[in-house]
């Protein structure tokens, strides 16, 4: 089920008028959130409703018997920290074996296939058509930082099953993140819900926005994306200089404004469903194309994935702290697999050691920068703007590497870019006209400036107010009217066509 | 950035939650009387006056507009671009209003990539209108049976929930997922800012850029086509189609599963719809060139014309259809007839709709007519 589709209308108004019934009752409340959830994720493919109750059973197992083992109840029985850290291991294991099986045997099959032929090696390799279960590396990491977290002692240990499994289940982030803690929604799961008329207020203000950013610039800006995506031959061979390298630079733009706004989109409803239940989940994004460097942009884009990288596997692998040729590894490593676990292909492969190049060369820059300081040198805000505008290029060449269908794809791309680049100073020169920007007809060229532009606007306002909610701080008539205009807009421009988001596929 | 903080049940106050209330019931009433204002000012404005017009994938909600405002025409052509370029609507005026005696009101609701799913859904929808066309000619095409995506996206526009509900209950395809915009379009059809959001759309778009287009200059309402405007001259003579692209559009009626299943159950509906009625169904083969024809026999010898032979054995069985095939038209058309591998151009169109008219409604004496519109387009090239 997706949350821009009339079935999620009508199962989420269903669902507040049965919450409000039972919304002092924790019990009743988490049984029906573990229905709600089951129902929610069984709407795709109810076979995977097992994968999910089995690593909900295995961990909530796990997390008990690492708590009995740290912290057992009878006084006279010392920790067992070897224990802990067995089942620790045993429920990691099985998790990434699940997740590795679903979604990286056939790439890993495939690729061995590859390698093989390569070296004129015939070999019968079983391979699967296996279905990848929608959601599956979101709910797996939500469940793994639980047992680590309690072999911390970053969590308590939940005792109850039902409040466990309605944590694991529980339906807005359960496909497309925020990744939860423990620590942060399972307080909730275990009191009454703070159903309150400031959470809902704020809540269909989040809804609302995150269907706007979905429905009318995300699914719009795609058209004009997989148009312009479409422009360019896979292959190198078939490369021809027909479309300009101006059509490319609008597909990476396209795409940019897409991802976020799909993403950002999904979290903001999830966020806002959740308020108006009652619950709190975590902010995965902070205006993050305003960011002035890498690592900053990883403190603003999908901060419940960045965290986590950070947390359980950057700071175990030893950070920063075991000199600066280890940090550049870890960065590195934890970059890598970052890209793995956005999918099983060789370019989210590249787009995790492009981020992680990013990453060490701003770490290893930054001290020269800093050195340099050119920020004392310029006016401020015109040096700010110069970094943001630097970093969401960089960004989106990213992007680029994220959304081509393979890295050949990806170098016909740049080739159209560098080539057009290289001929603007001749055609400036000959006072020629220059190529035409774009291949694109009128209609995608329009919708193009129209979900920029909207974007742009929106976000500088947030970035200059500081403030997410902007129309919340409008006179009272005015928010009417900003809804209003924001209703009418998804009325008329927004696609109702329930297009599934982006990140469904990880 | 900053962002209302959450309120848990020990940080609410009574006072707040008034205020929340009273400021939730506030912007629900303002944002419900901008919606109400909007839609008196469509109703009030009449706006958009004119249904706007886009070659491609406007043209769905086009037609689906002027079947919304009764305008189905007495003779309507159905079909895909295939059919859309196949016939000289002013032609097909010219004739049948002199044999007739009086105006008689000719469109096309032909579109492109249009399927037989998609026809059948035309077709319904337009003998739902107030003034019910009394005869489709529907041009049929190899590709009307060839499925790409979803069988049914683009005909929801036109469905009510009858005609979901028929197709759910036919089992063939999975629609839940298109009750949605089944729902939008009956929402529609009583609150104008949903129902006309696609003219709107289009308006604004051809607004700014400059390019306004009524859909009364287009075929809908009778008129040329937009290629039978500007290519009317081009022929395979001049650019022959190459092989391989012959082959690529042919490709897909190569596959096992041609023709698809749910595009010849949606033909058997649309063919069912007809016989009670004073309504007339006429299904007609919309002529290949000579390079399809050639590849299409070799590749696909036997499926395309049995199924057309079935088709034709059935349609004949039943009062008020009718099927012809371009032989019994007692035309051939040759390369200079097509515009490309896959659509007529106007001379071959202006051939083609003398020999349907002449089939459907001999004349007295038989004379090939011309219509000084086809002449004015040459003149124009």
């Amino acid at each position: 089920m997706v949350f821009n589709s009339l079935h999620f209308a009508l199962f989420f108004t269903v669902v507040m008028a049965v919450l409000l019934r039972l919304r002092n009752s924790v019990r009743g409340r988490n049984i029906f959130l573990i229905a709600c959830g089951y129902y929610f994720y069984g709407w795709w493919d109810w076979r995977f409703l097992g994968l999910l109750l089995l690593t909900t059973i295995l961990d909530y197992a796990a997390g008990r018997l690492v708590e009995d083992a740290l912290r057992p109840k009878m006084a006279d029985v010392a920790p067992n920290v070897r224990l802990a850290k067995l089942i620790v291991g045993v429920s990691l294991s099985f998790n990434l074996i699940i997740l590795g099986f679903f979604k990286y045997f056939g790439f890993f099959a495939d690729s061995f296939k590859a390698l093989l032929d390569h070296f004129h090696v015939q070999a019968n390799l079983p391979t699967l058509q296996i279905i990848l279960p929608v959601g599956i590396s979101f709910y797996t990491f939500q469940s793994m930082s639980y047992v680590i977290d309690i072999y911390r002692g970053k969590t308590q240990c939940e005792r109850s099953l039902l409040t466990y499994a309605s944590f694991v289940a529980f339906f807005p982030p359960l496909v497309a993140g925020p990744i939860e803690r423990g620590a942060h929604l399972l307080p909730q799961l275990r009191v009454v819900s703070s159903m309150n008329r400031t959470n809902f207020a704020n809540g269909c203000y989040l809804i609302l926005t995150g269907l706007f950013k979905k429905v009318v610039i995300a699914d719009n800006i795609a058209q004009v994306a997989d148009t312009a995506f479409k422009q360019f031959p896979t292959e190198f061979s078939q490369f021809s200089l027909a479309p300009t390298g101006g059509t490319a630079l609008i597909a990476i733009y396209a795409f940019a404004i897409q991802i976020y706004c799909d993403f950002s989109g999904y979290t903001d409803i999830a966020r806002g469903v959740a308020r108006c239940m009652g619950f709190e989940l975590m902010r995965n994004f902070d205006l993050p194309y305003f960011s002035r460097n890498p690592s900053e942009f990883w403190h603003r884009w999908h901060i419940s994935l960045s965290s986590w990288l950070r947390d359980y596997l950057y700071i175990p692998l030893g950070g920063n702290r075991k000199g600066p040729v280890r940090t550049y590894v870890n960065l590195m490593l934890t970059m890598l697999i970052g890209g793995l676990w956005h999918g099983a292909a060789w370019t989210f492969i590249a787009w995790g050691a492009y981020q992680g190049f990013l990453l060490c060369a701003h770490r290893f820059l930054n001290s020269w920068l800093e050195k340099l300081s050119p920020a004392a040198r310029v006016p401020h805000l015109l040096w700010d703007g110069v970094c943001v505008v630097f970093t969401f290029h960089l960004v989106c060449l990213g992007w680029l590497l994220f959304r081509a269908d393979s890295l050949e794809h990806c170098a016909v791309m740049l080739k159209a870019i560098g080539l057009s680049i290289k001929a603007l100073p001749a055609q400036v020169y000959a006072w020629k006209a220059p190529m035409p920007i774009s291949h694109l007809d009128n209609a995608l060229m329009m919708t193009f400036c129209f979900t920029a532009g909207l974007m742009l606007v929106v976000q500088l306002m947030q970035e200059i107010t500081g403030k997410a909610f902007i129309a919340m701080k409008l006179p009272k008539p005015a928010r009417g009217i900003v809804y209003a205009a924001a209703i009418l807009v998804i009325l008329i421009w927004g696609d109702t066509g329930g297009r599934t988001f982006i990140y469904f596929q990880f | 950035m900053e962002e209302p903080s959450f309120i848990s049940n020990s940080e609410s106050s009574p006072l707040a939650e008034r205020e929340a209330g009273r400021s939730i019931l506030r912007t629900i009433v303002i944002v419900l009387a901008v919606l109400i204002a909007c839609e008196v000012a469509l109703r009030v404005g009449g706006w958009p006056r004119s249904i706007p017009y886009e070659l491609g994938g406007e043209e769905y909600n086009a037609v689906a507009a002027a079947l919304n405002r009764n305008d189905a025409p007495e003779v309507m052509v159905v079909g895909s671009s295939r059919a859309r370029e196949a016939v000289n609507l002013p032609l097909l005026k010219q004739v049948l209003s002199q044999r007739a005696g009086r105006d008689v009101t000719v469109g096309s609701c032909a579109v492109s990539g249009a399927h037989a799913s998609d026809v059948e859904a035309i077709v319904s929808r337009a003998m739902r209108t107030a003034r019910p066309p009394k005869v489709i000619l529907y041009g049929i095409a190899e590709r009307d049976f060839n499925r790409t995506g979803g069988a049914f996206d683009k005909a929801t526009a036109f469905w009510n929930l009858d005609d979901w509900k028929r197709v759910m209950d036919a089992g063939t395809e999975r629609v839940l997922p298109e009750l949605a915009t089944v729902v939008r379009t009956e929402i529609g059809r009583h609150f104008r800012v949903l129902g006309q959001r696609e003219q709107i759309r289009l308006s604004v778009r051809q607004a700014l850029t400059g390019t306004h287009r009524s859909a009364k200059d287009s075929l809908i309402y009778g008129q040329l086509s937009d290629w039978q405007r500007s290519k009317s001259r081009q022929s395979l003579q001049t650019r022959p189609a190459r092989r391989d692209r012959v082959l690529q559009n042919i490709r897909d009626f190569q596959r096992s599963d041609y023709p698809d299943a749910i595009m010849v159950a949606s033909l058997r509906r649309t063919i069912a719809q007809f016989g009670n009625g004073d309504a007339k169904f006429i299904l007609f083969e919309v002529p290949p060139s000579r390079a399809v024809k050639t590849e299409l026999n070799r590749s696909n010898a036997t499926i395309y014309p049995s199924f057309l032979q079935t088709t034709e054995e059935e349609a004949n069985g039943k009062p008020n259809v009718a099927f012809y095939r371009v032989d019994q038209l007692g035309i051939a058309p040759n390369d200079r007839d097509f515009r490309e591998m896959a659509h007529l151009n106007l001379t071959g169109a202006t051939k083609f709709t003398n020999a349907l008219a002449n089939l459907l409604y001999p004349p007295p004496a038989t004379q090939p007519t011309t219509h000084p519109s086809s002449r004015q387009a040459k003149h124009k090239d």
